[in-house]
């Protein structure tokens, strides 16, 4: 931890209103992307609410050993998961297991059948720009399969580690990467289809 | 020689910086060599980074509305909890 941060958690300690509020200002939109990416808008405030009345209570149990930011993610991640275990399972989303290994992409000698669409724009900022784009990644993150989703926004939205993510998802190494893979192989067909046709 | 599909199937291990090191110059040598898995690099790692600047972007686009509302929480908690008002000597 830094200077300002080491400050920041013994303002916390000492229930500051004004280290609260600090807190709450700079982490909270990063924690609603999270809560987003794994739960939903609808369901994103209501998590990170509950997170930061659990941080008032249990600020004590941070440890440091981590960046604070680094565990407030940590805890909205697994607030988001258990809300989506919780789930009856009329209303649960488990996504739809479709083939993400591109096979139909390539003949029998493993070549491209078609070359890859051009997209418009192939910056990750230009991407980020597009707000159809990402309105369109939005509805396809909550349509993955639950596994999916949760590896890809810890690692790629989150930039956690392997070992991280194994740990809070209960996963083998093997197993993240395989679900990571397909994650983005998803969103890249579905941005293929959105460059190609203009539509989510 | 690996084929498209090979490459493409490696195309997580290889932006996330997890392919050895055979491994990393057979891809580099069909890379040099084929421009359609080039393109499709090149979108592949585009993608994966701008997946980690939504983060940053949000991060700078917190509402006040919201602030409040978890600050009003907060305050409500701290009057039916044990800590005492005026703990932050304000």
């Amino acid at each position: 931890m830094n200077k300002n941060e080491t400050s920041l958690v013994e303002g916390l300690r000492s229930g500051r209103t004004k280290a609260f509020h600090l807190a709450v200002t700079r982490y909270s939109a990063s924690m609603l992307a999270t809560a987003r990416a794994i739960a939903g808008h609808a369901n994103a405030d209501d998590i990170v609410q509950d997170v930061w009345l659990t941080v008032f209570e249990r600020i004590d149990s941070f440890e440091g050993r981590s960046s604070l930011k680094t565990w407030l993610q940590r805890i909205v991640a697994n607030r988001a998961i258990s809300y989506l275990r919780s789930r009856p399972p009329e209303v649960s989303r488990p996504g739809v297991e479709e083939d993400q290994s591109a096979s139909d992409w390539f003949d029998a000698s493993g070549s491209w059948i078609l070359p890859p669409p051009v997209w418009h724009e192939d910056s990750p900022y230009a991407l980020l720009a597009a707000e159809d784009l990402q309105d369109c990644i939005d509805k396809h993150l909550l349509d993955m399969p639950d596994s999916q989703r949760n590896v890809l926004v810890l690692r790629d939205i989150q930039q956690m580690n392997f070992a991280e993510i194994c740990n809070e998802l209960s996963l083998s190494a093997s197993n993240a990467r395989v679900l990571l893979h397909r994650g983005r192989m998803r969103l890249m067909k579905m941005v293929n289809h959105f460059e190609e046709t203009g539509s989510c | 020689m690996l084929t498209c599909q090979e490459v493409t199937a490696k195309a997580s291990l290889m932006v996330d910086g997890e392919l050895g090191f055979r491994e990393r110059i057979a891809v580099r040598i069909h890379l040099m060599m084929c421009v359609n898995c080039r393109r499709f690099a090149r979108q592949f790692q585009a993608l994966v980074s701008s997946m980690a600047s939504r983060n940053r972007l949000a991060a700078e686009t917190i509402v006040p509305e919201f602030v409040d509302g978890v600050m009003q929480s907060i305050y409500r908690a701290r009057e039916s909890s044990s800590i005492p008002p005026g703990r932050d000597g304000e």
